[in-house]
């Protein structure tokens, strides 16, 4: 296993068959120069050739290239750079191309682009080296390509999808209640693939704007929303996980929209909410042992991220920060994942959302453990 | 014998004779009314058989013209006086050149040679497309089949027709759907082709955008230099330069910022490139021939599909320079050409083994009497048992969804039927094709005639 890596620039690989595109970038992205340590590959085989001399934490590779295409090199970047963020710049939007290198691509961005887009993704990655320091952990979170989905929410998905005319209003319903699913749609709708120009945080509008055609073709053909009802962990309530995150969601929703009557700020806090347990789903699925010994000693939430962090080297707010992080999410909504179990008094300073899924776990927590004493 | 006896034996004969006659009369009555009531009804039967043809005639949907061996209409069915807007009763022994000019035989003047048509017939394949004239004076696109009819002495033809108006419009509704389904592609693909020199463009002068800034400070400090007015702001002056100076990467930006600019440049410059090839290549064209630089319809048009075939082929062009100018309709030209090289980088792709590259081999030459243009490829080949079909409108051996089959059925139409001119193509499975194109330096001014001809592989 290679070691940690101490304080080290962030590395990133370049791959186009443009040589006046590396070039560009190069010059274009020089004031960073002290922070990130860029590479440049002219094709995928000088691409793969770097990959297997020097660890990369981000790789930006064009789509369309001779002899080896970035589908090729992001699938090549799976084994010879597991720990790097895999990103997709191309000039064009083939579909075939596009499905295709969906399993292997967490982000997507389109020529031309500005010097925000790629300073961004890279940002995400230095982000991402932050929450996540453990190395194998991190290999973990690139390596996941979707979450699993409910059993009931999956069967009426193919149901709904394979049907003479699927209804869109029940598709976005389903997807909307799932958090794999809309995790899932959210990432993808928000990839410049799919054309959408601003950040669209509400999975119902996502699911309307991805469209069924579209959906059919991810989940029937491409098979982008497994059912792994094998790999839920007993450790994990996932029918209870869910229904308490939208509950919270929607919790967190007013609580932002009371004090600001701003949109986004409520629809990040929704999200947040929606998704601060998704690293429990990735701990129960990947390694469910140490995860349901983490459950089992701990009395508390504050404990069991004590006991994740002990038993498996980072505990799943920042699982779920990191998987949310690569995936394209807003950094508020990844920031209020992280600090959602901080205390609330701590919270002066930080940002709405933040305090709204914290406001809304602890009443949450008052309420339930009033009424059923249980732990969420 | 006396007289009484001889007259009664008379008398006798007389009245066997009446007797006699009286049966005949009575058997010919019946004969004549056995065969009147047979009359009757055969005439019934043919009448019946006559109004049976006549209602076949007038409501067969092909239209019919029965004409003597003079060209003579003697009639004329309903669905053909629809087809040519006329009433049969007009037209009755009128020439049947009036309706179908275009008929081998008939020329200006009525008289009519049946040589041509005769000819026609004894051909198995009989059906032939001609022009017809409406009586409002507009072309009817027709598909006639000839019969020769032969009754005691004299000779008669039949002419069963159709009108292919609607099957016209529906080909060219598709022809225009062929084009637009390539103008699509086209677009995706120089969409990438300005997108990639659009990126570096941007890059390079948000590269230059800031250097200038951190030059503008040298040079405000320069500036600064020039102002001057004591030995002791000098040295400041001249110690805050060095100091600048020290903290900039100034070997670096010098040897930077012109590339960036050079590489800006360029990039500019693919961008126009492309879009003046664009221009060229949806020029709508007239719609007479104009002499045209095959060199350029050749370049514009590898310029716009550059996208089809730069990831998969490497290309060798060999432009003859001094090509004569050849008078032929660009757009068709451009269509067809277009429709190969896009072909030819299909054959490549799938013929091609990972991390290579294929061939993509465009020449131009003239012998004096042609133009020629190869373009020839290291694709996959075309099987031999297919050979003859390439050029059939609608064959296709790509998958559904990657070719409607008209490719080459258009090009070929271009070429030969337009252009007068030839379309070969030499082909080894698994090795490549090559298509030639020939087109005639002089035409003659007949061109535009529909003549079937054969598409021929001239080697192997």
């Amino acid at each position: 296993m290679p070691i940690d890596r101490a304080q080290h620039q962030t590395r990133v690989l370049f791959v186009d068959d443009e040589a006046n595109v590396l070039s560009g970038l190069r010059r274009m992205l020089r004031g960073h120069r002290d922070r990130w340590e860029l590479h440049f590959a002219l094709g995928g085989p000088e691409a793969i050739q770097k990959m297997q001399s020097t660890e990369f934490d981000v790789i930006i590779s064009d789509m369309r290239m001779p002899e080896m295409d970035g589908v090729e090199v992001l699938r090549a970047a799976k084994t010879h750079a597991p720990l790097a963020m895999r990103c997709v710049l191309s000039g064009q939007a083939d579909r075939e191309q596009t499905l295709r290198v969906l399993a292997s691509a967490h982000q997507f961005a389109s020529k031309p682009c500005d010097t925000d887009v790629l300073e961004g993704i890279i940002t995400r990655s230095e982000s991402l080296q932050r929450f996540l320091v453990k190395q194998e952990l991190r290999g973990l979170v690139t390596s996941i390509h979707s979450l699993p989905v409910l059993p009931e929410n999956w069967n009426r998905l193919q149901l709904e999808l394979t049907s003479e005319h699927p209804s869109i209003e029940d598709l976005a319903e389903t997807i909307a209640s799932d958090l794999g699913l809309a995790a899932k749609v959210l990432q993808l709708v928000n990839s410049s693939f799919f054309g959408q120009p601003k950040n669209i945080l509400c999975p119902r509008s996502a699911t309307k704007l991805l469209g069924s055609e579209l959906l059919i073709e991810l989940a029937i053909h491409r098979q982008v929303f497994p059912s792994r009802t094998e790999a839920w962990s007993s450790a994990l309530d996932a029918v209870a996980l869910t229904k308490e995150s939208l509950v919270l969601a929607q919790s967190a929703y007013d609580t932002a929209w009371n004090s600001t009557k701003d949109l986004r700020t409520a629809q990040e806090s929704y999200l947040a909410g929606m998704f601060h347990g998704v690293g429990k789903i990735v701990l129960a699925e990947h390694v469910p042992d140490s995860f349901a010994l983490a459950v089992g000693r701990s009395e508390s939430p504050e404990s069991l991220l004590q006991n994740e962090r002990e038993l498996i080297g980072a505990d799943h707010l920042e699982i779920g920060a990191s998987l949310l992080t690569l995936w394209g999410f807003p950094s508020g909504v990844v920031n209020a994942v992280l600090q959602s179990e901080n205390s609330l008094n701590n919270s002066n300073g930080t940002c709405i959302a933040t305090q709204s899924i914290q406001k809304a776990l602890q009443l949450r927590r008052g309420h339930a453990c009033s009424e059923h004493g249980v732990m969420v | 014998m006396s007289d009484i006896e001889l007259l009664e034996r008379v008398l006798n004969r007389e009245r066997l004779a009446r007797k006699d006659a009286e049966q005949l009369l009575e058997n010919k009555s019946r004969e004549l009314y056995l065969t009147n009531r047979e009359l009757t009804a055969l005439a019934a039967e043919l009448k019946d058989e006559v109004e049976k043809t006549q209602t076949i005639m007038n409501s067969v949907a092909e239209g019919m013209i029965v004409f003597s061996a003079k060209g003579l209409i003697e009639s004329i069915n309903p669905a053909a006086e629809q087809v040519f807007g006329i009433t049969a009763s007009d037209f009755v022994h009128r020439h049947f050149c009036t309706l179908v000019p275009s008929l081998d035989g008939c020329d200006q003047s009525t008289c009519f040679r049946t040589e041509g048509l005769d000819l026609e017939i004894s051909k198995s394949d009989q059906v032939r497309e001609y022009v017809g004239v409406h009586r409002d004076g507009f072309a009817i696109p027709l598909e006639i089949s000839f019969s020769q009819v032969m009754h005691g002495e004299e000779t008669f033809y039949l002419a069963i027709l159709r009108d292919l108006s609607r099957k016209k419009l529906l080909e060219s509704q598709l022809i225009q759907s062929r084009k637009l389904e390539a103008v699509g592609q086209l677009a995706t693909g120089i969409a990438h082709e300005i997108n990639t020199p659009i990126q570096y463009v941007g890059d390079n002068t948000r590269f230059l955008q800031s250097s200038f800034q951190e030059l503008d400070v040298l040079l405000e400090l320069a500036v600064q230099l020039t102002r001057v007015d004591s030995p002791e702001s000098l040295s400041q002056s001249v110690d805050a330069l060095r100091q600048q100076v020290n903290g900039t990467d100034l070997d670096f930006l010098r040897e930077e910022i012109p590339l960036a600019i050079e590489q800006a440049l360029e990039g500019a410059e693919t961008v126009t490139r492309l879009v003046r090839a664009m221009k060229e290549f949806s020029h709508p064209g007239s719609v007479e021939k104009q002499l045209t630089d095959l060199n350029r319809v050749v370049e514009s048009t590898l310029t716009v599909t550059r996208n089809e075939w730069k990831y998969v082929c490497d290309l060798e062009l060999d432009l003859e320079q001094d090509l004569p100018l050849i008078p032929c309709y660009p757009q068709d030209l451009k269509q067809a050409i277009l429709n190969m090289i896009v072909n030819a980088a299909h054959a490549v792709e799938s013929n091609l083994a990972p991390h290579c590259k294929g061939k993509l081999k465009v020449r131009t030459r003239s012998d004096g009497e042609w133009a020629l243009i190869e373009i020839g490829d290291s694709g996959c080949g075309i099987p031999t048992r297919i050979q003859h079909r390439i050029f059939d409108p609608f064959f296709t051996t790509k998958p559904v969804g990657k070719g409607t089959g008209q490719g080459l059925s258009i090009a070929y139409n271009a070429i030969v039927n337009r252009h007068q001119g030839k379309l070969d193509f030499c082909s080894a499975e698994g090795e490549g094709t090559t298509f030639l194109i020939r087109l005639p330096v002089n035409p003659t001014e007949s061109f535009d005639k529909q003549i079937p001809t054969e598409g021929v592989a001239y080697a192997h």
